[in-house]
């Protein structure tokens, strides 16, 4: 039965992007949004024993590299909204044919990428989420090809 | 009568400034690199290029972050004035990302999308051709561009995928007659595959103008390709071999700043 595993990996060092990004987002107007992080989002199937695969992937160095990253197999609860952001064009076959034909991991049945923005905002669940998605359609997404999904807590 | 005044418009990550500066005042106008944190007075510019490069690293996405810097609002106030507006490149990919390009609505309404190349992935540098796709007085940029002339210009980005969801748009873009630039084989041909089409841009668009004509966002990089001297090893080069004088001479892309200052003076 295949598995679904994600892993989220983010820079140990300040990321300039989110930084900008919040900087961005507060001069356009959404000043209740008192911070954002970002993190490379992985979702993999596979068949092949959960921990085994785990202690694998975060080794394959495509992914992380350790002197500069950190990774967790969950989504962090470090913020009140998260928003996904993906290509609607990349199907992750690039990604899945390395890991498979040069990593040698024959047991990925098939791999999603995406960005993940972490935003912590000073408003209600409500409010936080309008406000999310405000941030996704005139910031972080250009829907012409990308696409988003605004994960609760 | 005084020579146009050109701002070339630098954001931190921005790297051909010089060179599109090179190719304003070679075409005949005044210009000087102006950075985007001294946006105060540049209304008394005659037009604007946005240079190619990397503003803000492509920071979440290539031109994003320089499409809402706030030089963007005098920019698009002066364009509305009827000023030429240049984006090239980077520049291409903040005028579609501020909504200037094309322009129909009053918010983004196109992408350039990552390449899609069979063969590399990501970044992709090398010449290629474009034909122009409408008559010379369409465009401030064409005035002296025959209507399907083919250009040799050089290609480097990794996003320059024209694309967009609104299923009508290109048909309008073409109704326009904004669709200025199309990638072509060299003798003109379009073809939609591969090596033709670099990055697989929708209708093989390389460069889109506004409705009125004066802003045109182009992925190529006409400053690269404005002098003989540029040019790879084709027959327009050769025959200037030995000559210093001929291969300083002007290529078919300077054109496109020729033009750029004969809209203004008229």
């Amino acid at each position: 039965m295949p598995k679904t595993i994600e892993m989220i990996v983010s820079l140990k060092v300040p990321d300039t992007t989110a930084i900008t990004a919040l900087q961005t987002l507060q001069r356009i107007g959404l000043d209740k949004i008192k911070d954002v992080k970002r993190a490379d989002y992985y979702k993999f199937l596979i068949e092949e024993d959960e921990e085994k695969f785990k202690s694998q992937i975060c080794k394959a160095d495509i992914l992380v590299n350790a002197n500069k990253h950190s990774y967790t197999f969950s989504i962090p609860k470090d913020s009140n909204v998260k928003i996904l952001v993906k290509n609607i064009n990349d199907d992750g076959s690039g990604i899945l044919a390395t890991l498979k034909n040069r990593l040698g991991f024959k047991n990925i049945k098939n791999v999603e990428k995406a960005i993940l923005w972490s935003m912590s905002i000073d408003a209600d669940e409500k409010e936080a989420g309008k406000i999310a998605e405000k941030a996704a359609r005139e910031l972080l997404v250009n829907e012409h090809y990308q696409e988003f999904e605004i994960l609760g807590d | 009568m005084k020579n146009p005044n050109i701002a070339v418009i630098y954001f931190p990550g921005n790297n051909c400034e010089e060179e599109s500066l090179r190719a304003v005042l070679a075409s005949g106008m005044d210009g000087r690199i102006v950075r985007w944190n001294e946006r105060k007075g540049i209304e008394k510019y005659d037009g604007f290029v946005i240079p190619g490069g990397w503003a803000y690293e492509d920071r979440i996405r290539a031109g994003v972050i320089a499409a809402k810097d706030p030089v963007f609002k005098v920019i698009k106030a002066e364009a509305e004035n009827g000023k030429p507006v240049l984006g090239i490149c980077n520049g291409a990919q903040a005028l579609v990302e501020c909504g200037m390009i094309p322009g129909l609505k009053d918010k983004v309404e196109m992408a350039l999308a990552p390449n899609i190349n069979p063969f590399i992935s990501g970044y992709y540098c090398t010449w290629v051709c474009v034909k122009s796709n409408e008559d010379r007085d369409r465009c401030a940029f064409t005035k002296f561009t025959e209507k399907d002339e083919v250009i040799p210009i050089p290609i480097a980005h990794g996003e320059g995928r024209f694309v967009t969801k609104d299923a009508e748009l290109i048909q309008k873009l073409a109704k326009n007659r904004q669709i200025i630039f199309q990638y072509s084989a060299k003798d003109g041909k379009i073809e939609e595959s591969f090596p033709t089409n670099p990055n697989g841009a929708i209708y093989n668009i390389a460069a889109i103008c506004s409705k009125k004509g004066n802003v045109m966002a182009i992925m190529p990089h006409p400053e690269r390709a404005s002098f003989i001297r540029q040019l790879p090893d084709i027959e327009l080069k050769n025959n200037s071999i030995g000559d210093a004088r001929a291969m300083e001479s002007p290529a078919p892309a300077m054109n496109v700043f020729v033009s750029m200052k004969k809209y203004i003076v008229n």
